[in-house]
């Protein structure tokens, strides 16, 4: 599969938004970052749907970034589609939310999220985990191969 | 008329019918000649056929011929009118005349119509000719035939000239004829007389029935059989004769028989005649008249009465020899003598067909009769006959047969004897047995004029008597061996009654000790049977210790030293019990002197030994009683009186008893009284028992017994012979009798004081004592309850709750304390009642302790409490649901705290931190300096919402228990905080093994507050000192503590210790967000415990729990 170095950002708050992009250019992190602003979107993108249709979908996203509380379909069922999806069950998926309740994070590991991080209210922190994450899921990190 | 004529011969007006010729003379002429020529040849036919017919008569239809005359004559004398017409024209005559013709004409016409078929059927000439042919073939034949005739006529005249020859010489022989069977008639007629005379002397009663059965003939053998005249049968039928009825019957039935078969038909019949019953066999014969038609029956009736009788005798002697044979065979399968005579009599009764019999025996001369027989029946008599007296002593004397056939004549029929038994003939036939000796006879009656007895008869009797001889012979013979075996048996039987029923036992000893014969005497003594005696030997028997001796006097009687001995000695009873015994032995020896056994006598005299022994046991009981035992002569001299009576009455010695009288032992103010109420009755009844007085011989001094006295009757005549008394002092009883009495009435007041039901029952559940409580609950009187059971007092299922209850505890033996609901006088009532079992000095079960106390009210309150209990779990669960409700709202509450309260503090960081970044050059400090403190502000407000997330999660999340190794937790957070600051001087001290019960999440946020806060407040310290121990309260609860020797603080704060965002520090000296301390808290709290602290300030803090 080509390009898969592209990554997906699911997050429909504008701040986090501008924010982690801002953290990935900081990161110097220059993979191509689509951003979807609710989990419609985010499966349209990935499923070539909706306003998506008709997209190439050997071009998957080397990692996606996905928040829990989005409208429409929340982060969890998103993550439910994509895992029973052939296509998309391998995908790395990491989960950057506000939330550290138990209860999110239990269910997020039980459907199968490869990740869980916590957006710290610092900036710095915010930005060093950003930095941590690309490194490893983007380089380090091996994906099997589909 | 004469004008008709006139009319007809009238001329005038008409012209004559020349004219028409115009008188033309050829032509009048003509038809003038014509005419009469045809006139002329007509008349002349019809004259020839007058002719003819005239002449042939037989011509058939010949009036045809004279019609066909007249009307051609007629015809002729038309043409001869023509002529006359011709001149003179009388035209009605002419016409008249044709008429006539015509009408002639026509009926010859009709009639030859109907006669032309007949005509037809003439022959016609052809056919004539054949006929006459024929007729004259016939002629010839017939010419022919007559010359035969007149050929035959001539034989035949030759042959009726010989036939008169012939006739005339038969008429002679006819003649001839007539005259031999005029003489064959005569001698006819002679027959017939000579026949006549034969059926008039026949011997046969020859009788012509017609078809009503009348009598057409009867012979004269009528008159010899019944004596009438055969005219008097003539014209009657038997039934008018007044014949038997069956004889009528059995005869019309044969005669009809006869007159409807024609066959010959034959009967036989018995008829009374003056000179006896007659038997006829008769024949019928129907007899033929000259139709063929039966006309009558010819009867002839044969006397065959003497061929009955021998017939009958054959009969009767055949059924004599039978009857003979039986009574034989009969008479001797019989053993007793009269048995022998009774059974003859009754065969010789149906021998000789007699009506009664009786038989004799011959006693010492005189023939003694006993009994009677008639008709089956046996009369009793007693009748004896000297020899020489009436018939039997005939009979005896002459030693033959009598036969009497008139027995009311005869000189030797005794005549009241022939009164007595009424008979009418007799025979009597001795009885001989085989010396030729009497020995008796039996006499056979007839009662009505019956037959006679014959020789026959007495032949078979004398059969009959021999036969019986024999018999009597061997009863005799059998009734001697009876007697004889009678006699044996008898004698056999005394001896075995004498062996078997002895009183003593007697049996036969074998030689060798064996038992050959006991009796059951013997049996009963040592218990064994009769067999199983058998199989043993006296040895066996015989007890250890005498069995030496019995041995050593055995040996010597086989020896022959002695011949008896008698010996005491015992037995071992079947029982293994010894019986004692007297035995006697002696031996019994065989004719050469050898022994042969031993007859030995055994008698039981175990009692004997056992009075003896009894008798001393008996006075060894009374002399040891503790009772007073006396005994004293009817007149009340005392006797006896024995050791302990003696005692009592303070007597020394049995000399001075026999002084004393019986009124003696009393005291003296009673003596009258037990003479007047007390021996009475002692006389009376043969006893008296009650208490009494007697009184000490030394001191005087009353001794309260209790007396009982009474009479010794011997035991033979049952007569009173001493007064004896047991009597037994009362004085100690008296006393305990007393006590118990006193600690009865304790116990009594103890048990009914008590509020308790107690309630004893036997075993059959009655009541056999109650305390007052159980009167006041059952509201009844104590005479209505004791004696009666749970049945009676209870409701049925109560009662049978009871009785469940009351039943296993006396089975198991074990005392239960039981709850028991129970209804009483209609109100339910709970009783604990403990129920044991009562049981007899022997330790029997012999009822129940039931001690029951009321606790309905107890129950009651119980049951108030479980309600409230029950309400409140409701109301705490409904808070619960209310609570979690709450807390639900609550975790959705602080979830969006956590999220959305947080999302703009990061943005705020974050583009904060950006202007820093990326605009730090268009900035001033001090510009910087606001960022960094909205900063600063945003992170402080991140941790604040997220210890209150922590605090709330701690309340919030479920508790799960288990063992918690609180040290291990102590370990592992000193350990990590002691990993983030390296650097810091800290001395721990973790006791080990610290385990508590509690959620392990939930105790290391306890432990990781309370160490952090050790930690932190300690800071500024060189050497920190942190504890983490336990210790035990008064009630051995373990109480765990954490001590530091940090900042401490001022006990009083010490109330807001625990309160969230309380903080006794500034956030510079010490940072945090003061929920921590809350959070332990609440933790402690959720386990149940309780947390509190100590300290001082700049002495360090203690904090304490307790789970």
């Amino acid at each position: 599969m080509a390009h898969r170095n592209a990554l997906l950002l699911v997050e429909d708050n504008p701040d986090d938004e501008e924010l982690t992009l801002l953290a990935f250019e900081q990161s110097r992190i220059t993979n191509e970052v689509v951003v979807a602003h609710d989990g419609v979107e985010a499966l349209d993108y990935l499923f070539g749907t909706g306003t998506y249709a008709g997209r190439d979908l050997s071009v998957m996203p080397a990692l996606i970034l996905l928040d829990l509380q989005l409208p429409r379909i929340n982060g969890l069922e998103v993550l439910q589609r994509l895992r029973a999806d052939t296509r998309t069950k391998f995908l790395p998926v990491v989960i950057l939310t506000t939330s550290n309740e138990q209860k999110d994070l239990m269910n997020s590991y039980s459907l199968g999220c490869n990740s869980y991080i916590r957006k710290p209210v610092d900036f710095q922190q915010f930005m060093t985990a950003v930095q941590q994450l690309g490194m490893y899921w983007l380089i380090l990190n091996e994906l099997p191969p589909i | 008329m004469p004008e008709f004529v006139q009319t007809l011969v009238d001329a005038r007006g008409f012209i004559p019918h020349g004219h028409c010729y115009l008188w033309k003379s050829e032509l009048v002429w003509l038809h003038v000649v014509a005419d009469a020529v045809i006139g002329i040849a007509y008349y002349s036919i019809s004259f020839l056929l007058v002719y003819f017919v005239h002449e042939r008569r037989d011509l058939p239809f010949h009036w045809i011929f004279l019609m066909f005359g007249s009307f051609i004559v007629a015809c002729g004398t038309t043409h001869f009118f023509e002529v006359w017409n011709l001149w003179h024209p009388t035209y009605w005559l002419s016409g008249l005349m044709k008429i006539i013709t015509a009408w002639v004409s026509v009926g010859t016409a009709v009639l030859l119509v109907s006669l032309i078929p007949k005509v037809l059927a003439f022959p016609s000439p052809a056919q004539l000719e054949v006929i006459n042919l024929e007729l004259r073939n016939e002629i010839t034949q017939r010419q022919e035939a007559e010359a035969a005739l007149q050929r035959a006529n001539e034989q035949l005249e030759i042959r009726v000239q010989e036939r008169t020859v012939e006739l005339a010489q038969i008429n002679e022989s006819l003649q001839i004829e007539i005259e031999s069977r005029k003489r064959q008639e005569e001698v006819l007629n002679r027959r017939e007389q000579e026949f006549k005379a034969l059926v008039e002397h026949a011997p046969d009663i020859i009788t012509r029935f017609d078809r009503e059965l009348r009598h057409v003939y009867i012979n004269p053998a009528i008159t010899r059989a019944t004596g009438l005249l055969p005219g008097t049968f003539l014209g009657k039928t038997n039934r008018d004769l007044g014949m038997p009825e069956d004889l009528i019957v059995s005869w019309e039935n044969s005669v009809h028989q006869v007159f409807e078969t024609g066959q010959e038909e034959s009967l036989e019949f018995q008829f009374p005649t003056p000179s006896g019953l007659k038997y006829y066999q008769v024949r019928l014969v129907p007899e033929l008249g000259k139709d063929g038609s039966i006309k009558s029956t010819l009867s002839i009736a044969r006397d065959i009465s003497e061929h009955k009788q021998v017939e009958e005798a054959l009969l009767r002697r055949s059924r004599q020899l039978e009857i003979l044979s039986r009574a034989s065979h009969e008479i001797n399968t019989v053993l007793e003598i009269p048995t022998v005579m009774r059974t003859m009599m009754a065969f010789a009764i149906e021998l000789a067909g007699a009506s009664a019999g009786t038989y004799g025996i011959n006693k010492q001369g005189q023939m003694v009769f006993t009994e009677y027989n008639q008709n089956g029946k046996i009369y009793s008599v007693d009748i004896a006959f000297d020899r020489g007296m009436g018939v039997s002593g005939w009979v005896m004397e002459t030693r033959k047969p009598y036969v009497s056939n008139h027995a009311e004549s005869d000189p030797y029929v005794l005549p009241y004897l022939q009164k007595a038994f009424a008979f009418y003939n007799l025979v009597n036939i001795p009885i001989f047995n085989r010396k030729g000796e009497l020995i008796g006879c039996f006499e056979l009656h007839n009662k009505a004029n019956q037959r006679p007895f014959s020789d026959n008869d007495i032949t078979m009797l004398q059969g009959l008597a021999a036969s019986a001889a024999v018999a009597l012979e061997n009863a005799q013979m059998l009734v001697e061996r009876q007697q004889a075996e009678k006699a044996l048996r008898e004698s056999e039987q005394r001896l075995g009654a004498i062996f078997n029923q002895a009183a003593v036992g007697i049996a036969q000893v074998g030689l060798d000790g064996k038992w050959l014969l006991v009796n059951q005497k013997l049996c009963d003594i040592i218990g064994y049977t009769n067999q199983e005696l058998l199989q043993q030997t006296f040895q066996d028997i015989t007890h250890p210790d005498d069995l030496s001796i019995s041995l050593q006097y055995l040996q010597q009687m086989i020896a022959g030293e002695i011949q008896y001995y008698s010996l005491e000695k015992r037995y071992i009873c079947k029982n293994s019990l010894p019986i004692w015994i007297n035995l006697t032995a002696s031996v019994v020896q065989d004719s050469s002197g050898e022994p042969q056994y031993f007859v030995v006598i055994v008698e039981d005299i175990s009692e004997r030994k056992t009075t003896e022994q009894e008798r001393q046991k008996l006075i060894s009981v009374i002399e040891n009683s503790s009772d007073f035992i006396g005994l004293a002569s009817m007149t009340g001299e005392v006797l006896y009186v024995n050791k302990a009576g003696k005692q009592l009455v303070g007597l020394d010695h049995t000399d001075e008893v026999k002084t004393t009288f019986i009124l003696e032992y009393l005291m003296e103010e009673n003596r009258v009284e037990y003479l007047e109420k007390i021996v009475p009755v002692l006389m009376n009844h043969g006893r008296w028992e009650g208490e009494y007085r007697f009184r000490n011989f030394k001191t005087n001094q009353p001794i309260v017994v209790h007396h009982n006295c009474f009479l010794i009757a011997d035991s033979r005549t049952d007569e009173a012979i001493a007064i004896a008394t047991v009597t037994r002092d009362m004085t100690e009883r008296k006393r305990a009798q007393e006590e118990l009495q006193t600690s009865y009435n304790l116990l009594e007041s103890v048990i009914n004081s008590t509020p308790d039901a107690i309630v004893v029952k036997d075993l059959q559940g009655r009541y056999v004592m109650i305390n007052a409580a159980v009167t006041d609950i059952q509201g009844k009187p104590k005479s209505e309850i004791l004696g009666r059971d749970d049945s009676e007092l209870f409701p049925p299922e109560t009662a049978l709750l009871i009785l469940e209850n009351d039943r296993r505890i006396i089975i198991t033996g074990e005392t239960e304390i039981i709850e028991e609901d129970l209804l009483i006088e209609g109100v339910h009532k709970t009783y604990l009642s403990t129920k044991s079992v009562w049981r007899d000095a022997q330790g029997n079960t012999i009822g129940l302790i039931i001690i029951a106390r009321d606790i309905t009210e107890r129950k009651r309150a119980e049951q108030k409490i479980r309600e409230l209990n029950q309400n409140l779990e409701c109301r705490v669960a409904e808070r619960t649901a209310e609570l979690e409700t709450i807390n639900q709202e609550l975790e959705s509450f602080s979830y969006s705290v956590s999220h959305d309260l947080r999302a703009p503090l990061r943005g705020i960081d974050g583009f904060s931190q950006a202007l820093l970044d990326r605009y730090a050059d268009q900035l001033d400090e001090k510009g910087k300096h606001y960022l960094r403190r909205i900063r600063a502000g945003t992170q402080r407000m991140g941790e604040l919402i997220d210890d209150l997330l922590k605090l709330s999660r701690v309340t919030r999340s479920e508790m799960q228990p288990t063992q918690v190794d609180l040290s291990a937790l102590a370990r592992e957070i000193a350990a990590e905080l002691q990993r983030i600051q390296p650097e810091r001087q800290v001395e721990w001290a973790i006791t080990p093994r610290l385990v508590a019960h509690g959620d392990a999440r939930l105790l290391r946020i306890v432990l990781e507050n309370l160490f952090n806060n050790s930690w932190k407040f300690t800071s500024a310290l060189n050497l920190a000192r942190i504890k983490f121990d336990v210790f035990l309260q008064a009630d051995a609860k373990p109480i765990y503590f954490v001590k530091d020797n940090g900042a401490g603080f001022d006990m009083a704060y010490v109330d807001k210790l625990f309160g969230a965002f309380q903080r006794l520090h500034s956030e510079t000296q010490f940072p945090g967000t003061g929920i921590g301390l809350a959070t332990v808290q609440r933790i402690i709290h959720r386990h149940g415990g309780r947390v509190w602290a100590e300290g001082a300030v700049k002495q360090g803090a203690t904090f304490y729990f307790m789970l």
